[in-house]
């Protein structure tokens, strides 16, 4: 038995980097040194942050699991309590607690292709796992990224997609909407299925998205073979709590903090299917 | 917190009464005005005129005579944030109930010279004209959900402006159901929560001075009101009271 | 622990000594009262507290209570139940204040008294179970639950009466008391059968004048208590039944009972389990404290499932679905126990009478 709300920890800024125009990554560190050091995360984790006075919002960690002792969560200001965290500056400190919530196996998914496919700033909670698919890429058969946005300007990490090359990733982007500069692929993330070899066996998925996207995305996985065990979606619902204690964030029988975010898309299949669950 | 919070409190067709709810916060509002609130504007507490720009505009009443179309245009442009405060300003008012009727009959039974009256036909919510941020319902407003929402807006976080029905305040409370257990015609099943379940903690039926919330279901309640021996036309009276010319509760027949 | 001893019989007028040894052992005491025309749970004082006499009739949606007995307890169960004090309304979770820019925890200073609780029903009691699973069960509890429920004497009352309402015997919780009580009565014409459930219980027995029930009273009482599960009225078939629902997400019932629902929340407000809550922060600028609330919620309320993404259940009929597939389904899959304890109070609370027991009826088909 653990203690919840009351487990808040300080936790300073260490930075704030504008990723897109509405999107910052917010870089902290536990204030005490005993926290840093006994604080480690898996990807796809999730941590509470608190704005003191505001309030609290589940938001994933987008860092690499390494720990540095700094821990980076992106979010898209468009909330009261993203906006006041954004508002915030180097030196300021916040109340945090976690990590929550399952992650992506990426142990038990060794020696397997691993297809990552995010969606806008879905990729985020995909970004510590890119990161140690990479680390450990020799564990891997094959790791290929697919990441698509609405525009060329709401691409995450874009220079971060010539290093996941370098460490021996097939990369692939789109955008729904190109610009007079764009090059690449214009249209949904599912269209980048066509532009990769998918062996139907041997393929696990980690997905990150809109709902609607990732409902696509797994329908389309499952046409071209693979297992609907074998595809993982990280559900977003509201989450209030973070430690399934107040109901918000239920997804049929599921809490998605408590029994997700992770989930396989046979969990989750007949609840997607139905509208309004 | 950079700096004070520049307000204006402005009336409009109204009885002023959402204004006093503000003027009634004597113990809160002398802290709020020496650290957080600059109050530019507010003729029932001040001389001083502040022309604006504003950080936020508490605007109590409903759009009813003529110049007050391009006033509340003019307020909109001053004020970063617009919040309406009331019944009047929220849903058109009591005085919306001419609004089924005619005003030319009323100001010829009224009136000595009703050629003189120079009202709009309609007596109108703010948000028919502007775009309103928040709503504060009520008739009169409720000073603790008022002081909520200032202090939200000083330190700028979400204020907390339920928008669930008022039973689930009033069995928070400990309540007994009146509509159940008294057989009374109670409309808190569609009345947006605020007021505390000012009227069934004394064991009587709410009159939705609030106002609906969302995503009422008019039908299910009428035919509950008729079960529980309400005629046809009290039905209707029901849903044409204080708000009664709100989207939700205008359309209702009988 | 189960009844530990052989049962004992008691003369009504002891239940004041039982309620003075409560108090004299430091237990503030609650129990059925009336007030406003229904029966509710407040402090009592002595047995005259208690609404001797008083039956009431329930159907969907209505309710009613009439002097019309001698007995002690003839009612069954009213809107309250022991969620109203073991996981109340509105509770402070922890109070945060800024200095030197860092955030400071202060101790939650929450002092608990010692309560008891008389004419707990079996449904009632079940309910505890449930919320103890819910919020005890698993890696993370709610700490404010804990305090409140902990050395909680309950004394329990085998109904004798089925409500109108009342379906426990399809939920196998009730009309008998399972465990977890301290002590227990069964109401007979001239005195109560009284079982001891705990030390505790047993503590609160001094001056009380016992005697072994009788072989035919304790059969007697015994068939009160089965006569009451046999004339229980309203049914729910739970043979598969999660399963079952789970196949029905799509079923047109649900377009027809949102026809009816007002969405208001009243249901989940008189439920003896429900305990979805809402966090919010309370402001105090004067002193710079901020006050953690948590508060009931209800799935009910519009912006429950609302996210910037959208609002995952925005039509009452979602919301509808959402709340009686949790009781009866979802929650056999996050808990391991079905949400509902068959009280009832959904359908004498709902304004316009929506029975779950109809409404699960029509979704299996039958």
């Amino acid at each position: 038995m653990a203690s919840g709300y009351s487990e808040l920890k300080n936790a300073r800024i260490e930075g704030i980097r504008w990723d897109t125009q509405d999107t910052a990554t917010v870089r902290v560190s536990l204030l005490e040194e005993e926290g840093r050091k006994s604080y480690s995360f898996k990807p796809g984790q999730f941590n509470m942050l608190y704005v003191p006075g505001v309030g609290e919002a589940a938001i994933s960690i987008s860092s690499t699991p390494e720990g540095s002792g700094v821990i980076e969560h992106t979010v898209r200001a468009v909330g009261y309590i993203t906006r006041a965290l954004l508002n915030l500056k180097e030196g300021d400190f916040i109340g945090f607690r976690g990590p929550y919530g399952n992650w992506w196996p990426v142990e038990s998914i060794a020696r397997r292709n691993v297809l990552v496919i995010g969606g806008g700033i879905g990729v985020c909670p995909l970004r510590p796992a890119i990161y140690y698919l990479l680390k450990n890429r020799k564990k891997y058969s094959s790791v290929k990224i697919l990441y698509g946005s609405r525009t060329p300007k709401d691409l995450m990490f874009p220079d971060e997609y010539s290093s996941w090359r370098d460490s021996g990733a097939e990369v692939h982007i789109t955008v729904d909407r190109g610009d007079e500069n764009w090059r690449e692929n214009v249209g949904v993330v599912t269209t980048l299925l066509n532009k990769v070899d998918v062996k139907p066996e041997n393929t696990s998925a980690l997905v990150c998205g809109p709902e609607i996207m990732m409902k696509f995305t797994a329908i389309d996985l499952v046409m071209r073979g693979i297992k609907p065990e074998d595809i993982y979606l990280s559900m977003e619902r509201r989450m209030k709590c973070g430690i399934g204690l107040c109901g918000h964030c239920q997804f049929g029988g599921f809490f998605v903090c408590r029994d997700g975010p992770i989930f396989t898309y046979n969990q989750v299949e007949k609840f997607l299917n139905v509208k309004g669950i | 917190m950079a700096g004070k919070l520049k307000i204006a409190v402005v009336k409009f067709a109204s009885c002023s009464g959402c204004q006093g709810v503000l003027l009634d916060a004597e113990e809160e509002l002398p802290f709020l005005v020496d650290n957080h609130l600059d109050i530019q504007y507010f003729i029932e507490a001040t001389s001083r005129i502040g022309d604006g720009p504003y950080d936020l505009a508490l605007v109590e009443g409903s759009i009813s005579v003529p110049e007050d179309l391009k006033r509340v245009k003019e307020i909109r442009e001053k004020s970063k944030i617009v919040a309406t405060i009331g019944a009047c300003a929220t849903t058109g008012g009591i005085q919306a109930l001419r609004n089924w009727s005619s005003l030319n009959d009323f100001s010829r039974t009224v009136y000595l010279n009703p050629e003189w009256i120079a009202s709009l036909d309609k007596s109108t919510p703010i948000s028919e004209h502007i775009k309103v941020d928040y709503e504060l319902n009520g008739c009169p407003i409720s000073k603790q959900q008022l002081l909520d929402f200032i202090v939200s807006m000083v330190i700028g976080k979400r204020p907390r402006i339920e928008r669930n029905s008022v039973c689930v305040e009033c069995k928070r409370l400990g309540n007994v159901c009146v509509l159940v257990a008294d057989k009374l015609p109670c409309m808190g099943p569609v009345t947006k929560a605020g007021c505390g379940a000012l009227c069934p903690s004394y064991g009587r039926d709410c009159y939705s001075c609030f106002g609906p919330f969302e995503d009422i279901n008019v039908e299910s309640l009428k035919k509950k009101f008729k079960e529980i021996g309400l005629k046809d036309y009290e039905v209707l009276h029901k849903f044409r009271e204080f708000t009664g010319y709100s989207k939700q509760f205008r359309e209702v027949k009988v | 622990m189960k009844s530990n001893q052989e049962p004992f019989f008691i003369q009504k007028k002891s239940l004041e000594i039982i309620l003075s040894n409560l108090k004299l052992k430091g237990y503030k005491v609650f129990g059925p009262k009336l007030k406003n025309n229904a029966i509710v749970f407040g402090e009592v004082g002595s047995i005259n507290d208690l609404p001797i006499g008083y039956v009431d009739t329930q159907g969907p949606g209505k309710y009613e209570v009439k002097k019309s007995s001698e007995s002690f307890f003839s009612y069954v169960n009213g809107p309250f139940s022991l969620k109203n004090f073991l996981y109340p309304s509105e509770v402070d979770l922890l109070k945060v204040e800024k200095k030197d820019n860092k955030i400071r925890v202060l101790s939650n200073t929450n002092v608990v008294e010692k309560r008891a609780f008389v004419g707990i029903r079996s449904c009632d009691l079940s309910a505890l179970k449930v919320l103890d699973k819910t919020l005890l069960g698993y890696e993370y509890v709610d700490e404010q639950y804990k305090l409140l429920r902990n050395g909680t004497f309950i004394l329990g009352v085998n109904c004798v009466r089925a409500g109108e309402n009342c379906f426990c015997t399809s939920m196998n919780t009730g009309p008998k008391l399972g465990d977890g009580f301290d002590l227990a009565l069964t109401e007979m014409e001239d005195g109560f059968m009284l079982e001891v459930g705990s030390a505790e219980g047993e503590r609160m027995l001094d001056g009380v004048e016992l005697r072994r029930a009788s072989e035919d009273e304790v059969q007697q009482a015994g068939e009160l208590v089965e006569r009451a599960a046999r004339v229980m009225a309203k049914k729910v078939n739970i043979l598969n039944l999660k399963n079952v629902l789970y196949s029905q997400l799509t079923n047109p019932r649900w377009d027809d009972v949102a026809k009816r629902c007002l969405s208001c929340g009243n249901c989940t407000m008189v439920c003896p389990t429900c305990f979805c809550n809402d966090v919010f922060d309370d402001n105090e600028l004067k002193s710079g404290v901020t006050t953690r609330k948590r508060i009931w919620d209800s799935c009910f309320n519009v912006e429950f499932a609302e996210t910037t993404a959208g609002n995952a259940r925005p039509t009452i009929k979602d919301r509808y679905r959402q709340w009686l597939m949790h009781k009866m389904a979802y929650w056999v899959d996050q808990f391991g126990t079905f949400g509902c304890v068959g009280c009832g109070r959904c359908i004498t609370w709902c304004p316009v009478g929506i029975d779950i027991t109809e409404e699960v009826r029509a979704l299996r088909g039958e």
